[in-house]
């Protein structure tokens, strides 16, 4: 947890920071969201010791400007704390709905992940996510650009809203609806294995046709129907009528 | 520490170029063929076209559970044609699938066939890709190419050829259309291309991009080419790394998504499901004003999905299955069990056969003894072949026809989603329908359906309660005609009693046997209408089957008894029997020969009660009583040697010496219940 891991960073980023150093900008992203930028507000959202030091180098690497009690992100810092918090949040969606793990053990994942990362492989999750717009806890992914991407083309092709559709369970949906799969979060490879056979894996587009007695999803021109427990596990993006 | 940085380097690799040309196969005579594919996509109406020969077609999944041979003659050739069970992948889940995967594995056939629904095109190629990497002569049948037309679907068959390496060639089965264009293919099969796992980056934004154009092929020795000897990584527990190796995913086995299984790697799935949606993509033309398959406005269509929606939904699907129950009733046990038993038993057997023959006895002098064997009480004529021809055949006619009808019309996969929810409660889930309701068919067939379902514990009770309280067409025929003279509350108290006594076997059985419950998860075909000539056809089959094996055990049954009785021991077995038939039972002590037939076919012992009551000799409490004990008791011998077949003989112990005690012990409750408590109540 020290300058060891600054090889470490993500591969893209011309300077790489130390892990404490990301800390404190991502600190400070969640504070000026929060309307706040005093300094004891940083200081007290990071999870790592802000010493007067560590202000500094941050100051002179032109992340961050201190005047008196309040900072403010440089443009390059805004830049990085921005990625950084799209990638925590990001883990954190993974964890929570794909991984299935409980708030405690998404938390560290996140944190470590914040760190390790790649771009081209964050981009990756945001898309098996659905370019999830919220984080489990509410708060905004910042967009990368695999989401305008996706934006720009969910608005050619479907003519549809603004908004990218959010990612919902299928019993979200209502019968006649046209999906896409955004992914499949099951503990049994027997499970998937067997919707993989029929079809239905992230990406595929289907209809659902009915959801009581059994879920009926129309993918291509079969009809599968499903207990109501595999239909939960199933995750579907609306596009369309 | 250096996988962040590999998929770049992946990616930037420069994927080798050859272009291979596919050498034709060395004419070497063919000499098997296998159909293989998907459930419910025609590979028996495909047999039952190149072959001559009949194997069952039906309109669900499931309808062929273990494999059928036929042969094919084409000049002075014969080839053999194998009709497998249908696979939905070549990681096989269920036991029919594992039969189709080992033949695969282990017959080495000169041809694979994989017939496809053209209207999944995608779907297809996704197995397509699996069966590939056997490395056999394949050839791809879209089969269903009218449903497909109709739906604006269009298929360029030769750039799909010429993609993956092999001979595409469409069919109507059902309507014979393309079977020359099958069997010229099948002269020059080829070996597939192998597909290269390249290009395919697990991670990379959006689907993986498939290998494509003519880059992706590689000849068939090239090491690296993602080759997943099936021997290797199906079936078998493989390590999910050396999957994930072999796909060429730069994670490995550190990824989150290949933690998850043991046997099977997600990633290969998406590689190949990008693979396959890119085929599909290139090759399929779908017409603009059909591609919405749902709603359909069209009208015959629109009340066609409305009664799909209608044989689905609780409200409506219960009062239909009732209104179906209620037909059948009063096609075989009105229609068929009375006047049609009453034609053949009483006019053509009783005027007509047994008297000739008496005749045709006394004209040669045969002597007491032969006309005794014959035509005697016990005889073969005057009760073997009355029981098996003038009884049961037109009753199994009749339901065998109405059945087939059901069978076709794609009705059962739609029972399956309704009753899901009550059989989930015993252990069992919607998929168990289609065993449970074949069993009123044939128990001994249904047995071996219950290969349908994906866990052994439910394979047991769906055995279990096939065993105990699922009559089959045979006996279900004769019962409806025994309690068609019996008042209705006669009929609601055996069908009361019979169905509380299957709830509690099979929910205690689902608590007492260990094991999981299976996923339900089935596919609904569509709704079609039966065609006449299929079956007629299925219910010939079906009745010679039953004639195959039924009549010589009839026969066998008559002299039996016929000895039996000649050397005095059947009087004494029916007076050891008269505790538990009289006493207990209450039933004629004539029963215990109906009782002891039972044991060798259930439906011969409900025939030789049926013809008892027919003679008047049962009164209306002793009908019910035999009707429900008879329904208890174990179908058959074939039955049961069904059970050892397919779970071992411990399993058969245990379930016969459960069953036939408990079929005794209810009906005898049921007997002395209502003798305490009909007077009790002032009835009778």
């Amino acid at each position: 947890m020290n300058t060891s891991n600054k090889e470490w960073g993500p591969d893209s980023y011309e300077f790489r920071l130390s892990q404490p150093m990301e800390e404190v900008l991502e600190a400070a992203w969640t504070s000026m969201e929060a309307g706040e930028t005093s300094l004891e507000r940083l200081r007290a959202g990071a999870r790592t010791n802000v010493s007067a030091e560590l202000l500094a180098e941050l100051e002179r690497e032109d992340w961050l400007s201190i005047a008196g009690h309040r900072f403010v992100l440089t443009a390059k810092g805004h830049e990085r704390a921005r990625a950084i918090i799209r990638r925590h949040r990001l883990a954190e969606r993974l964890v929570a709905d794909v991984l299935r793990m409980g708030p405690e053990s998404m938390e560290d994942a996140a944190c470590a992940y914040e760190h390790l990362v790649a771009d081209t492989i964050t981009e990756s999750i945001c898309t098996l996510l659905g370019h999830p717009e919220t984080c489990p806890h509410d708060k905004p992914i910042p967009p990368g650009a695999c989401c305008l991407l996706a934006r720009n083309r969910s608005e050619q092709t479907e003519h549809a809203g603004v908004e990218p559709a959010p990612i919902m369970r299928l019993d979200a949906a209502s019968p006649g609806e046209r999906l896409r799969v955004a992914f499949i979060a099951t503990q049994s490879p027997a499970r998937l294995d067997r919707l993989a056979a029929y079809g239905l894996t992230a990406g595929a587009v289907i209809r659902l046709v009915e959801t009581a007695p059994a879920f009926l999803v129309e993918c291509e021109h079969t009809q599968i129907a499903m207990e109501r427990g595999i239909a939960l596990e199933i995750h579907v993006v609306r596009i369309g009528p | 520490m250096a996988q962040a940085n590999k998929p770049a380097s992946l990616s930037g690799r420069p994927e080798a170029v050859s272009s291979p040309i596919p050498e034709p196969m060395p004419k070497a005579r063919l000499r098997r063929i296998f159909l293989a594919g998907h459930p419910n996509v025609g590979k028996s109406a495909v047999f039952n076209l190149l072959t001559g020969e009949y194997a069952f077609v039906s309109n669900y999944p499931g309808t062929t559970v273990e494999v059928t041979r036929g042969t094919l003659r084409k000049g002075p050739e014969e080839i053999e044609i194998v009709d497998t069970p249908g696979v939905n992948s070549l990681a096989p889940h269920s036991d029919e699938e594992w039969v189709t995967v080992n033949m695969l594995r282990g017959e080495r056939p000169d041809v694979v066939v994989q017939v496809a629904d053209a209207k999944n095109l995608r779907r297809s190629l996704l197995l397509t890709l699996q069966l590939a990497e056997l490395d056999l002569p394949l050839i791809l049948l879209l089969n269903m190419m009218d449903e497909a037309e109709k739906l604006g679907i269009q298929i360029d068959m030769a750039a799909l050829g010429a993609e993956l390496g092999i001979d595409v060639v469409f069919m109507v089965a059902t309507q014979s259309i393309g079977r020359d264009e099958l069997l010229r293919a099948m002269e020059k099969a080829r070996v597939p291309r192998r597909f290269r796992s390249n290009g395919f980056q697990p991670g990379a934004p959006g689907p993986p991009v498939p290998p494509r154009s003519n880059g992706q092929v590689e000849p068939a020795e090239a090491e690296e080419s993602f080759s997943l000897e099936s021997s290797k990584i199906y079936g078998e527990k493989h390590s999910t790394r050396a999957a994930c190796l072999a796909a060429g995913c730069p994670l490995q086995s550190g990824c989150a998504l290949s933690q998850n299984g043991n046997g099977s790697s997600p990633l290969i799935h998406a590689w190949r499901q990008a693979t396959a949606n890119a085929l599909a993509e290139s090759v399929l033309r779908v017409a603009e004003a059909s591609s919405r398959g749902w709603p359909c406005t069209n009208t015959v269509q629109g009340w066609v999905d409305r009664m799909d929606g209608w044989l689905r939904r609780p409200a409506t699907g219960w009062p239909i299955l009732l209104a179906i129950l209620a037909v059948t009733y009063l096609l075989v046990g009105v229609v068929a069990a009375q006047w049609a038993v009453d034609l053949l038993e009483k006019k053509l057997f009783g005027g007509g056969v047994v008297p000739g023959v008496k005749w045709l006895l006394g004209a040669l002098d045969a002597g007491p003894f032969l006309s005794e064997l014959l035509v005697g009480r016990f005889g073969v004529v005057s009760m073997g072949l009355t029981y098996a021809l003038a009884i049961l055949l037109p009753i199994l006619a009749g339901f065998f026809l109405l059945f087939g009808w059901l069978e076709d019309s794609g009705y059962l996969p739609r029972l399956a989603i309704l009753a899901d929810r009550q059989l989930r409660r015993f252990g069992m889930n919607g998929k168990a329908v289609l065993p449970l309701v074949l069993g009123l068919g044939c128990d001994t067939m249904a047995t071996l359906v219950t290969r349908v379902l994906s866990t052994r514990k439910e394979r047991l009770i769906t055995t279990l309660v096939l065993a105990v309280g699922i009559p089959c067409s045979a006996q279900l025929g004769v019962l409806m005609g025994l309690l068609a003279g019996s008042s209705f509350w006669g009929m609601m108290t055996v069908v009361a009693t019979v169905g509380s006594q299957v709830v509690l076997v099979a929910y205690f059985s689902s608590k007492i046997l260990p094991g999981k419950q299976g996923d339900f998860m089935l596919e609904i075909p569509p709704l079609r209408m039966p065609r006449w000539s299929n079956l007629l056809r299925k219910t010939a089959m079906r009745v010679r089957w039953f004639l195959g094996e039924a009549l010589p055990l009839f026969v066998l049954g008559a002299v039996l008894l016929f000895f039996l009785d000649r050397w005095g021991w059947l009087g004494k077995m029916i007076a050891a029997s008269k505790p538990l038939v009289v006493n207990w039972l209450g039933l004629p002590a004539e029963a215990a020969t109906a009782l002891l037939m039972g044991f060798l076919r259930r439906d011969y012992g409900a025939a030789g009660l049926f013809a008892l009551a027919r003679g008047g000799q049962f009164d209306a409490v002793q009908i019910i009583v035999a009707a429900v004990t008879l329904t208890l008791f174990l179908p058959c011998l074939a039955n049961l040697l069904m059970i050892v077949k397919e779970f071992g003989g411990r399993v058969a112990t245990i379930l016969a010496l459960f069953v036939i005690p408990f079929a005794v012990l209810v009906g005898g409750t049921l007997n002395h219940l209502m003798r305490w408590l009909l007077p009790a109540l002032g009835l009778r």
